[in-house]
């Protein structure tokens, strides 16, 4: 019984030691790093956000989460160092110091980029963890991070268009088809496009086709004057207009002809009130940016083959036949022979 | 042995080489390469004849290529191996001389060779310039042809080669 007693008393010291030497320092190195969106962390937190578009001038907001993925705390503070497109001060938007982080805990700031005099366009934000390699660390390679991009837009129109066609009977575009195409321009830009002096949008028909006077516009006013289709009118920051025209393949356009043009839209870029830009219309079908928009006619309705075939000799059930009558004739002229023999 | 145990004998040896055959073609069919120098020289031939009449094919490897974006690839089932081997399990199992069985021998590799050489030939030719025939061509005529040429050149061996009278002299 006694014997018993002091194995329980020895259990119980040891177990405390244990205890005691765990809530201690782990004796490790801190382990800093940024973990991606969609990796979880202990408590569920895995925060790397940033805003994606806006105007230029306009607040970006950025919110970053650094982990301490080791049970050993940091031996000094550090530095959390926002950047864009480049790791260096004169890319550097703002810098947060963080005197202490325990082992297996994370910290979250948020950080306001100005973007007064940032030059439009896709910018990436970075972030870097103790860029003065203060902290003594497992791995001292993790500590950058790429947040994404956010999308800086100039405070003056910025258009983009697309120009597509539709055969209206379906099916390869064949002579005296009629084609309807459809332009979509759209301004991502952070100011109105006026509708200056000039036409904002010009296409200059493709011979093989004429109009047949049918056009319509979601704003603004379409027309048609000669072979060109021309367009007038405002398009708000961030809106779009929809120009749909139709034209008649010519009856006497030869076979696989390749019909491709582009209208141009004519913007302000420096939002002073003149058409001073122009963008050609992009073929949405394809990778190629700004691109003409294509279609061949063709005279029959079969196009030509295209692409790689094999022609086996015999399908498996031209196989079989074949197997099978080669069989019956094997067998009737063994027969023959047989009769003859006899 | 009898005349029927003879005849039961030919027709095993018959289903037999038709096993053969197919395990044969099912190998092949499985490994596009074991065939691939004959690929080869038959889309070369091939192409060849094509380019005789006047076209502008490029063979690459076993694929004959038209400036049009068509190209044909002969591939194990296009070389009529497995027509050319169920002639010749039909001449080998028939009850003939070696000397007759030999000449249907060469007479199925040659024929079905030239056929099949025509074939696809042709059926280039249809894909560049009459696709919306070339299915037609391919699954209906063709393979009508190639199952009446090796049929009818089978009768005629068997018929006229095989069941010849010996010669005396």
């Amino acid at each position: 019984m006694r014997s018993i007693y002091r194995l329980s008393v020895l259990v119980f010291v040891v177990f405390l030691f244990g205890t005691v030497a765990a809530a201690q320092d782990c004796g490790k190195d801190a382990e800093l790093w940024f973990p991606p969106n969609g990796e979880q962390l202990d408590g569920g937190v895995s925060v790397q956000e940033i805003t994606s578009t806006v105007c230029q001038g306009e607040p970006v907001t950025i919110t970053t989460t650094v982990d301490n993925m080791s049970c050993g705390e940091t031996n000094a503070g550090f530095d959390i160092d926002v950047y864009y497109d480049s790791y260096d001060a004169a890319h550097l938007i703002d810098t947060i110091h963080v005197d202490h982080l325990d082992g297996c805990e994370h910290v979250t700031h948020t950080f306001t980029w100005d973007t007064t005099g940032v030059t439009p366009g896709d910018h990436h934000v970075l972030v870097w963890v103790d860029p003065d390699n203060t902290v003594a660390e497992l791995n001292e390679g993790n500590n950058q991070y790429d947040m994404g991009i956010v999308t800086v837009n100039p405070n003056a129109p910025l258009v983009e268009a697309t120009k597509e066609y539709t055969d209206e009977d379906g099916g390869n575009v064949n002579p005296d088809d009629l084609i309807m195409y459809t332009v979509r321009i759209t301004n991502t830009g952070c100011a109105d496009q006026g509708d200056n002096s000039g036409h904002e949008f010009v296409d200059d028909l493709p011979a093989g086709v004429s109009p047949t006077g049918t056009v319509t516009s979601s704003s603004g006013t379409a027309a048609v004057v000669g072979d060109q289709v021309v367009w007038d009118g405002e398009i708000p920051a961030g809106g779009s207009v929809t120009i749909t025209f139709e034209v008649k393949v010519d009856s006497d356009v030869a076979d696989s002809t390749d019909i491709c043009n582009q209208g141009i839209v004519n913007w302000d870029s420096d939002g002073d009130g003149t058409n001073d830009a122009q963008e050609p219309t992009d073929d949405p079908a394809t990778s190629t940016d700004d691109d003409p928009t294509c279609f061949t006619v063709y005279i029959s309705n079969v196009a030509p083959l295209v692409g790689t075939i094999d022609a086996p000799t015999l399908s498996e059930w031209a196989q079989i036949t074949l197997t099978v009558l080669i069989a019956l004739a094997f067998t009737v002229m063994l027969l023959r022979r047989r009769k003859a023999t006899a | 042995m009898n005349l029927k145990d003879k005849l039961i004998g030919r027709i095993g040896l018959f289903v037999g080489g038709l096993a053969v055959v197919a395990a044969g073609l099912a190998f092949l069919t499985a490994h596009d390469g074991a065939m691939g120098s004959f690929q080869m020289g038959l889309a070369r031939i091939a192409g060849g004849i094509i380019n005789l009449f006047g076209a502008h094919v490029t063979v690459s490897g076993n694929t004959i290529q038209a400036a049009t974006g068509f190209s044909l690839a002969v591939v194990t089932a296009c070389t009529g191996v497995f027509t050319t081997g169920v002639f010749l399990v039909g001449v080998i199992a028939y009850p003939a001389r070696w000397k007759a069985k030999l000449i249907g021998i060469g007479l199925g590799i040659c024929g079905i060779f030239l056929v099949n050489l025509v074939r696809l030939t042709s059926l280039f030719y249809i894909g560049v310039h009459f696709p919306r025939f070339f299915n037609q061509a391919h699954l209906l005529v063709w393979q009508s042809l190639i199952i009446v040429f090796a049929l009818f050149l089978w009768l005629a061996w068997a018929g006229r080669v095989a069941h010849a009278p010996r010669d005396e002299t």
